[in-house]
This record gives C-alpha cells, sequence and structure tokens, in this order.
C-alpha cells in the first residue's frame, strides 16, 4: 500500500454525496437495517443514512474505527492478514462493521427485523459499490477547488 | 486525514493529544469539555481503566464554526500514555491531522518526557507520516508543582531547535488548556488551507 495516500484528504463533491447516499439506501432497502454510515478509519464519518437518528453516529463512527483497527492487529497477531468483518450483538440492537477498501469502513446497525445473514449479504455488494467511489473520489479530488480558512474567522470559538 | 464535504459543506480535522502516561492528556479534553458550550462539542468518550487510566482513547467532537459556508470539526483524540500501549497509540496516530504534545513538568519526568516524544516520531514514521510535515504543538503541564524543570530546560531538551510553539499549562485549573488548542487549530487550519 502507498502509505501517502491515507495522508491525503479526503474531499467529497455533491455529487458523490448523493451517489454514497443512493447505495447507502438501496442496501438499507435490501437488508432491512436501521442505519448505514461510510466512515473513514480514522474515525470520521463520510456519510450516513437511516431512521436510527436517536444514535449519536460521531461517536458511534470514532469507537467502531478504534475497535476496527484494533481488531486488525489482532488478525496480525494470528497471522491472518485482516479480519474482514465485526459483529457485535446486543439485546436489541446490533452492529456490523466490514472492511469497504483500505482507508473506509461500512457501519450498519441493525435490529430483529433482519438477520446478520441478510446484512452480511447486502453488506457484500454495497461494499463492492461503494468501493469504486471512493476510488473514484481519490482519483478526481485534486481538481477539486481548495478551501481558503484563516484563523481569523473562527477566532470566536475561543471567545468567553 | 481532513474530510472536506463538499455535499454537508463541512470539514472535518484530527487532533491527536499524545505524552507520557499522566502527563494530563485527558485532564486537557476535560477542561475543554468544560468551556466549550454544549451546543458547540459532543460528549466526551473515555476508554479507561478502573483506575481512570486511558486505555485506548479519549474522544471529544468539536464544531468550531462556520468558515465561508463550510461548518468547521475537529475530533479530539489523546492517546494512552503509558508505554504498555503503543499498539493502540499508533491506531489513534492515523489520520491525524495535528499533534500535541504534553509534557509533565516535573523535573523527574524529564527523561521520560524526552523518551516518548522519540517514541512518539517513531511511532508515527510507522503509520507512515513525516514527523517534521505535522503540525505540532508543545504543552509543557503541570506549572503549579513545586520541583519542576525551568521552561529553557524542557526546550532545550523537547523542543531542541525551538521551531516548536510550546505553551505553559496547569491543564487541573483549565490554565492553557484553551490556549494550547487555539495553536494546534491555527497550525492545522493553516495547512489545511496551504494544501
Amino acid at each position: 500500500m502507498d502509505e501517502r495516500e491515507q495522508l491525503l484528504s479526503l474531499i467529497i463533491s455533491l455529487e458523490d454525496q448523493e451517489e454514497i447516499e443512493k447505495y447507502l439506501g438501496q442496501f438499507l432497502s435490501e437488508s432491512k437495517a436501521k442505519a448505514a454510515l461510510l466512515v473513514d478509519k480514522s474515525g470520521t464519518v463520510i456519510g450516513g443514512k437511516g431512521t436510527a437518528s436517536q444514535f449519536d453516529f460521531v461517536t458511534i463512527s470514532a469507537l467502531a474505527a478504534g475497535a476496527f483497527s484494533a481488531t486488525q492487529e489482532l488478525a496480525k497477531l494470528l497471522g491472518e492478514e485482516e479480519f474482514s468483518l465485526i459483529f457485535h450483538q446486543g439485546k436489541r440492537n446490533h452492529l456490523h462493521i466490514s472492511h469497504i477498501e483500505k482507508q473506509v469502513l461500512l457501519l450498519v446497525i441493525f435490529d430483529d427485523s433482519t438477520t446478520l445473514g441478510m446484512v452480511r449479504l447486502f453488506a457484500q455488494k454495497a461494499c463492492q459499490n461503494l468501493a469504486q467511489i471512493i476510488r473514484k473520489i481519490r482519483e478526481k479530488q485534486k481538481e477539486l477547488p481548495q478551501v481558503e480558512i484563516q484563523f481569523g474567522d473562527v477566532e470566536d470559538f475561543f471567545k468567553k | 486525514m481532513a474530510i472536506v464535504n463538499y455535499a454537508e459543506r463541512e470539514i472535518t480535522c484530527k487532533i491527536v493529544y499524545c505524552g507520557p502516561g499522566l502527563s494530563g492528556k485527558t485532564v486537557n479534553l476535560q477542561q475543554i469539555y468544560k468551556t466549550v458550550s454544549p451546543e458547540r462539542r459532543g460528549e466526551l468518550v473515555s476508554l479507561a481503566t478502573e483506575t481512570e487510566r486511558t486505555l485506548f482513547f479519549d474522544f471529544l467532537p468539536l464544531e468550531i464554526g462556520t468558515v465561508q459556508g463550510f461548518k468547521l470539526r475537529f475530533q479530539l483524540y489523546t492517546t494512552p500514555g503509558q508505554a504498555l500501549y503503543e499498539a493502540s497509540r499508533k491506531l489513534i496516530l492515523r489520520g491525524a491531522d495535528g499533534l500535541v504534545y504534553v509534557a509533565d513538568s516535573q523535573k523527574e519526568r524529564l527523561e521520560e518526557n524526552v523518551r516518548i516524544f522519540n517514541a512518539l516520531k517513531k511511532e508515527l514514521s510507522l503509520v507512515g507520516y513525516k514527523f517534521e510535515e505535522m503540525p505540532f504543538v508543545f504543552q509543557y503541564n503541570k506549572r503549579d508543582l513545586p520541583n519542576i524543570s525551568p521552561i529553557e530546560e524542557l526546550n532545550l531538551n523537547l523542543n531542541v531547535d525551538g521551531k516548536y510553539p510550546y505553551f505553559e499549562a496547569i491543564a487541573i485549573e483549565g490554565i492553557g488548556v484553551m490556549e494550547t488548542l487555539k495553536g494546534i487549530m491555527q497550525l492545522v487550519l493553516a495547512k489545511i488551507s496551504k494544501r
């Protein structure tokens, strides 16, 4: 893997976002899961869709990315290249994390209105489609306009 | 790795607080959590052991404001300081846009500060970063304790070329905490704008 690649920022255009949401929406209607999130491995949400709005997606993503990374280290210690998915089972809600490509994860929250099998099956398909979008985003991101931010613009955050 | 989302009009950056065990990284996040108004921050999550030592990381999301129509978000993480948790530290460093090194000013901790600082540079290179390119500031914490090294001595040992900004702090009282955060944010934003 080209290590430099993970240092580049990910820039998501309106069009990319629509495409991501289309596939996440398609995945939700096929799998009957409650929510699907596209998360960068550093813990940041790239896109999300679903009905489970009572959850704190920002924190869930940070913790899930941490859990996934820890699991990858466990895999290495066991001589595996990777564990490509993690499943956390609860009483009502369950969490399924799968690896889309080197930098991005798919988080799925679901309950007993569907099954792990359904989620796994459709997550696999969704991951293939989403991986294509991520690759496309990487290829074209250098052409997008830059954002100029001056620190003065955010200074009022520090005013008491 | 900053994420710029043109659809949601959001920019998200990651800042990691590192430093030796018990230097006050978690306290920094707790003070920021207390200082910032609730609508501009999320919940502080701590993955700690029973004795309140950070096991994996602490996490605090902040919403700084809107710049040119973009919502600017910062996510703050701490790394576990103890040597034991090197593997976890590497995971958290991944994707960082800026680093704060919280040093313990006490004389007897000087050696440990230097050792962990050198280890950090190594850990960074292992996850594919060049330390020289990373926005970076020092925080010399615990300035209220009796047996502390003078700032010159800390700079001489840690900030050898004097090229990184440093901030004196008594994090437990909130002194120097927001100044440090402001310092690292300035560097990160300058870097993003230049990109």
